[in-house]
């Protein structure tokens, strides 16, 4: 059910889905609608769109601005930061799509800059019913200095194929779908997902794919071999733009959601310590097993393309990458999109 | 507010019976009317014939007179409290209360709603010990048999502390599966989650450790930058020549703690 709050009316994104003939229902604003994820409440807001990925020095960041447009998602995983982060379960987004693109514009107007909307929400999983998609891929069009990243773990892909591709990384979050049945409800299967990427990666788009948060099971070994296989097997390495790898952590207020949730989950069964920024992480000999095991999988079949570590410590960048990234900054430059290669 | 003592009858004495295990007051109880109709706030055990009784507008301000009678709110006061609110339309965020206990926002109202259907025993406990309010949300969402372990773990041998009760909850919140079918016996635990390769590095660390006596290595930082911290306690400045004498000495296993470190990638 979408809403829409009286101060929206008028506003691009409400115009937009009106001339879609979308059914929406016109409510007072703050009016508190049921809270629950199939409700859509279309607001005004129109203030810090755009702002650095919230990283720690402590932990390297790689300096990652996120368009936060929708707050919010359908997905269900059981370790979704925004379980602690927002105050509401239905998902809100701003209308004020003109605000939106001109806070996009101005964050790279004096350079290259890689922005993306996959943090309070995911890009895509409502794609079919506000297809911002279809808003955000004409902004990136307007500038090279933007490389807009779409990141999901759904198979909405229907409005990216229906336009060129262009300054646009269509991303994947990937976990063993083992692990997806228990801990990620209601997202598409891996299966899907990996149909999307290849879809999207035949119409031309650039791909990245993030396997975050990994998480240590009895049979981890197995369950990421295998996931790696399916990836490599899917999609060109050619077509991909970058590789996030890190491990589950989190703050503890989410670990005492996870502990609500009705269902079991392997999240609760690890071995953590509290790390440098106060947020739970896995005893870091434990980190570096998983991390140095993904890496040489993903190495032995893919041996150019660009993997990152997420809010890890720098010791482990010596010790499993090319050396510590530095600050945001320098570790930012080590992309792609900054220093473009050529792989074969 | 004003009250006069009066002598009422037909006075309903369950709508507002929100306290929870409280002793009698020799104070007469208290009594509010609204909507045509008389109710007790206050005081329910007591035998009553006369009450405090004055008029209010509606269930807000009865509840409000209600709390004004009473000094410190138990955890299960605050859920019975926020489920009576609910039921009488009032929302519970507006109760002052809770404004100053500094719980708002309906995911903690319908948590604190949940808690009030735990057993007598748990109520009991969290009545009589701060337990904190997450606690109490994790055990309003417990399945049957992972909240007869709790209530199990309450009455059966030495009572736990606070501490231990929160810890035994956020396990059984862990092990959930686990905590469903099992059955608590004194001396009952979870199972540990230190991973082998960090038992093995705190063993081995521990045997070093013994080694360097009088000093002591820590390892900064829970193991995340690699950082050990080699102290010593001196009373004298013979204890302090001599722990100087032992650290040159000990040089070897100082190499041998860092070479652990690195063996176990904490370097």
């Amino acid at each position: 059910m979408i809403f829409v709050e009286k101060s929206a009316l008028g506003l691009p994104l409400t115009a937009f889905l009106e001339r879609e003939g979308a059914d929406m229902t016109v409510i007072d604003d703050g009016f508190p609608v049921e809270d629950k994820k199939s409700n859509i409440v279309l607001t005004a807001r129109k203030d810090n769109f755009v702002h650095p990925c919230p990283g720690t020095g402590i932990y390297r960041c790689c300096n990652y601005h996120v368009a936060d447009i929708m707050q919010g998602c359908p997905f269900d995983c059981a370790y979704c930061i925004l379980q602690a982060y927002l105050p509401h379960r239905h998902i809100r987004v701003s209308a004020d799509t003109a605000a939106v693109r001109e806070a996009i514009l101005a964050a790279v107007k004096n350079g290259k800059r890689r922005v993306g909307t996959g943090e309070l929400s995911d890009s895509l999983a409502l794609d079919g019913l506000v297809p911002l998609s279809r808003i955000l891929m004409p902004v990136a069009a307007e500038t090279d200095n933007i490389q807009f990243e779409f990141k999901t773990k759904s198979d909405r892909v229907e409005n990216l194929l229906a336009m060129r591709p262009v300054n646009a990384v269509v991303s994947w979050s990937l976990n063993p779908q083992e692990i997806i049945d228990k801990e990620e409800p209601l997202t598409a299967p891996l299966a899907r997902r990996l149909e999307a990427a290849r879809a999207c990666s035949r119409h031309g788009y650039k791909l990245g794919f993030h396997f975050d948060p990994l998480i240590m099971t009895e049979n981890f070994r197995e369950l990421y071999s295998g996931l790696i296989e399916r990836l490599t097997d899917s999609v060109e390495e050619s077509s991909v733009e970058f590789i996030s790898v890190s491990t589950f952590r989190c703050p503890a207020e989410l670990l005492d959601c996870i502990r609500r949730r009705k269902t079991p989950s392997s999240l609760l069964l690890g071995d953590f310590i509290r790390g440098l920024d106060g947020k739970a992480r896995y005893f870091k000999a434990v980190r570096v097993e998983m991390l140095r095991f993904v890496l040489e999988s993903l190495r032995k079949r893919w041996k150019k393309v660009f993997i990152y570590f997420c809010m890890e410590h720098e010791s482990l960048w010596d010790k499993l990458l090319a050396g510590d990234p530095g600050d945001r900054e320098s570790f930012e430059a080590l992309f792609p999109f900054y220093s473009p290669r050529i792989i074969s | 507010m004003a009250f006069s003592l009066v002598r009422l009858k037909d006075t309903d004495n369950s709508t507002f019976a929100w306290p929870f295990m409280r002793p009698v007051s020799p104070l007469p109880p208290a009594a509010v009317s609204f909507g045509g109709n008389l109710y007790r706030v206050s005081n329910f055990g007591a035998e009553a014939g006369e009450y405090l009784f004055t008029e209010v507008s509606g269930p807000f301000e009865a509840l409000e007179i209600s709390l004004s009678f009473y000094g410190d709110i138990t955890m299960p006061e605050l859920a019975f409290l926020a489920a009576l609110a609910f039921k009488l339309g009032v929302e519970p965020e507006s109760l002052s209360v809770f404004r100053r206990r500094g719980i708002k926002g309906r995911k903690n109202f319908d948590m604190l709603v949940k808690a009030a259907g735990l057993p007598e025993s748990v109520l009991s406990y969290m009545a009589r010990k701060d337990v904190p309010l997450k606690t109490a949300s994790l055990l309003a969402s417990f399945g049957p048999g992972a909240l007869r372990l709790a209530e199990s773990r309450l009455v059966s041998g030495r009572e736990p502390s606070v501490g231990e009760f929160i810890k035994f909850v956020n396990d059984a919140a862990d092990f959930k599966e686990l905590a469903e079918k099992s059955e608590y016996f004194p001396g009952f635990s979870f199972p540990e989650r230190i991973s082998p390769a960090r038992a093995a590095l705190e063993s081995s660390l521990k045997e070093l450790n013994a080694a360097l006596a009088p000093v002591s290595a820590q390892v900064k930082d829970f193991f995340e930058t690699g950082g050990v911290e080699f102290s010593f306690k001196a009373f004298s400045a013979g204890d302090f020549a001599e722990a100087c004498r032992r650290l040159s000495e000990n040089a070897p296993l100082a190499s041998q703690f860092f070479e652990k470190l690195k063996n176990y990638d904490i370097r």
